[in-house]
């Protein structure tokens, strides 16, 4: 039975993602051809299998997909901290809120996640439009004479990614403060803290572990994010996530897509690496 | 149980009992104080006053109030009536971390992510001492509760009694004119209990600061107070020396919380004479107080009981039962009087069995209201 229990998950991972990764790497190592599948591993194959590095080269090398790995770098850095700013005191708010008032609270955070994602990305599209109502309210404040562009900009992409993923700031954020001890906190007032000096001794250090959990859950996601970025974002400083999608779709090259995958997956899985053996010590010392 | 209570109160006996003559101004004075939720009354009208150097205790049952009579001294809970004065200040208002008290709570609640010395040290740090007398009087606590050379040590790398005086030591850093503990004992095994209790009495002399205990632990509070007040309902019903509580309980109540006691109803008979259902007149050296006739509760603590011959006076029993202690047994005898009696024999010999006749010491019964 317990075999079962461990074994099924296991043989998932196996199949689902471990072989899947497998057939990823197979392919970043080959080249493009014109054929099915279009790719191909040396000049000569399948007669004869030759193995490169070529499409990590290119990655590392060519600025298109440098620059777009820096940018998705700094909108996940930029999301991430924009989530934790908004997300911070939201959660804070709800774990001190009256105890028949936090399951309402929650819900309202969780409620978003009942419309499908498109439709909100849609919802976005229209509120920042041309003729969009946030436009319009500018024009009739007097701030603006005519309609400026916000849609397709950086500021509207943070704008939809932050929406989209703040629940996944709040969520562990909140669990992390509701469980915080309160005598802590009177102990320190007790012993001649202030609130702020309360906030910052003891409710900020203790969060530490919502606070890495909330932001892995965030920065994860967004790095490899291509629906905000296509239909918010400035085509012309386009993030990892689209610019994958236009390899394999566009120019099918699996080699560089695959390698791009392989990549991203670089970059998210360090930090969570390291979230993950800290969080382990944490949990040993509570 | 009382038994134990009896044992501890001769092993006190050389701590002096506060004279009231001399008694300097008291440190914390509590008038009128009140507090209501809505309709509930958790703290009733309470009257206190505590004396400077004093060891303290509030004693009650869960939901009597005496966490909330704590909690508004500390400052998290406003009254909604009366006042706290602490060296003759009002502290209505005053927010906890202005106050000159300190707390050490139940759960101990010492930062996880601190050491034991900067544990120590966060209150000193709120003082805005320079970093000298910091380190200095961080080392003076850890000498005084016997921690030195665990500073670096993290809360969950201690035992539970090492974590209780590092809570103590944190506390008392601030030198309050008053402390207060929560359940001081309350979270620790029975061998532990023991040698804190004398560790708190060694630390509260040493330090001289007047300590307030909340206890619902009768023998916590006999074995460490000067002054018990024993709180019921939100209502203060007794307040004096362990010793004053034991002997002249004033009510039942008090009778009954503290340590064991037989508790007989009967009807005044004159002024030194009291007639239990039974039809056995029993003598009191103190006047019964109630006129003839009167129904009256007659108390005495089962060391005043003993066996005795048959002889008007003396109260026909049935030996139930009994308990060994070692040194004696309690024992346990039916009796017409409406409720048994609890009485001591020396634990060298065997229980008599059968009829008895018990002789209840004049001298040691009390009328109590009934």
């Amino acid at each position: 039975m317990k075999r079962l229990f461990i074994g099924l998950p296991a043989l998932w991972m196996a199949v689902f993602f471990l072989l899947p990764l497998a057939i990823l790497a197979i392919i970043s190592l080959g080249d493009v051809r014109l054929g099915q599948p279009p790719v191909a591993w040396g000049p000569d194959w399948p007669e004869e299998t030759q193995l490169d590095l070529d499409s990590f080269d290119r990655i590392l090398t060519r600025p298109l997909y440098v620059d777009a790995f820096i940018s998705s770098l700094s909108i996940a850095v930029m999301t991430t901290l924009l989530a934790l700013l908004i997300g911070y005191p939201m959660a804070l708010g709800i774990a001190t809120a009256p105890r028949r008032w936090r399951t309402l609270l929650l819900l309202l955070v969780i409620l978003p996640f009942w419309t499908s994602f498109l439709l909100r990305v849609y919802a976005w599209m229209g509120l920042l439009g041309q003729n969009g109502p946030l436009n319009q309210l500018l024009v009739a404040l007097g701030l603006i004479d005519d309609p400026i562009r916000l849609l397709n900009s950086n500021g509207a992409m943070l704008i939809g990614l932050v929406y989209t993923y703040l629940p996944f700031m709040i969520l562990p954020l909140y669990a992390n403060l509701a469980r915080l001890d309160h005598s802590l906190a009177e102990a320190a007032q007790d012993l001649g803290a202030r609130r702020i000096g309360v906030f910052l001794d003891v409710t900020l250090p203790m969060s530490v572990p919502g606070i890495l959990a909330g932001s892995m859950l965030v920065f994860a996601p967004v790095i490899g994010e291509y629906v905000i970025p296509t239909l918010l974002g400035d085509a012309r400083s386009p993030m990892i996530g689209r610019v994958l999608a236009d390899e394999f779709f566009l120019n099918r090259d699996w080699p560089v897509t695959a390698a791009l995958s392989i990549a991203i997956l670089i970059v998210v899985a360090i930090p969570l690496f390291v979230l993950n053996r800290f969080l382990a010590r944490s949990a040993e010392r509570a | 149980m009382g038994h134990h209570a009896t044992g501890l109160l001769t092993e006190r006996r050389d701590i002096p009992a506060p004279n009231e003559e001399q008694a300097p101004a008291p440190i914390v004075r509590i008038v009128g104080l009140s507090k209501r939720y809505g309709t509930t009354v958790a703290v009733d009208d309470m009257d206190l006053e505590i004396a400077h150097g004093e060891f303290f205790a509030l004693l009650g049952a869960s939901g009597s109030g005496k966490t909330t009579i704590l909690r508004m001294i500390a400052g998290f809970i406003d009254p909604t009536g009366g006042e706290i004065l602490v060296e003759g200040k009002n502290m209505s208002g005053v927010p906890p971390y202005l106050r000159p008290v300190n707390t050490m709570f139940q759960s101990y609640a010492l930062f996880p992510h601190m050491s034991v010395a900067t544990n120590i040290e966060y209150g000193l740090k709120k003082l805005g001492l320079p970093r000298e007398e910091r380190k200095a009087r961080t080392d003076e606590m850890l000498r005084l509760v016997r921690l030195t050379g665990f500073e670096d040590r993290k809360p969950h790398q201690l035992s539970g009694g090492q974590r209780q005086r590092v809570a103590l030591a944190r506390a008392i850093a601030r030198r309050p004119k008053l402390l207060l503990l929560d359940e001081p004992l309350g979270a620790l095994d029975r061998r532990l209990r023991q040698e804190m209790q004398l560790e708190l009495k060694r630390i509260q002399r040493e330090s001289g600061i007047t300590f307030l205990v909340v206890t619902h632990d009768q023998e916590e509070a006999l074995s460490l107070a000067d002054r018990i007040a024993i709180v019921d309902a939100g209502r203060l019903c007794q307040c004096g020396t362990p010793q004053q509580l034991y002997d002249r309980p004033g009510n039942r109540f008090v009778a009954t919380f503290l340590g064991t006691i037989n508790m007989l109803d009967g009807i005044a008979r004159g002024s030194n004479l009291v007639e239990l259902a039974c039809g056995t007149l029993i003598e009191t050296t103190e006047p019964v107080g109630a006129s003839n006739g009167a129904p009256v509760c007659l108390a005495i603590r089962p060391e005043h009981v003993s066996l005795s011959a048959r002889r008007p006076g003396n109260l026909p029993a049935q030996v139930a039962g009994g308990a060994f202690f070692g040194k004696e047994f309690l024992v346990r005898a039916d009796t017409k009087a409406a409720a048994p009696v609890s009485f001591y024999l020396p634990g060298t010999r065997d229980l008599p069995a059968g009829e008895v006749h018990l002789a209840l010491d004049p001298a040691a019964v009390r009328i109590v209201a009934p």
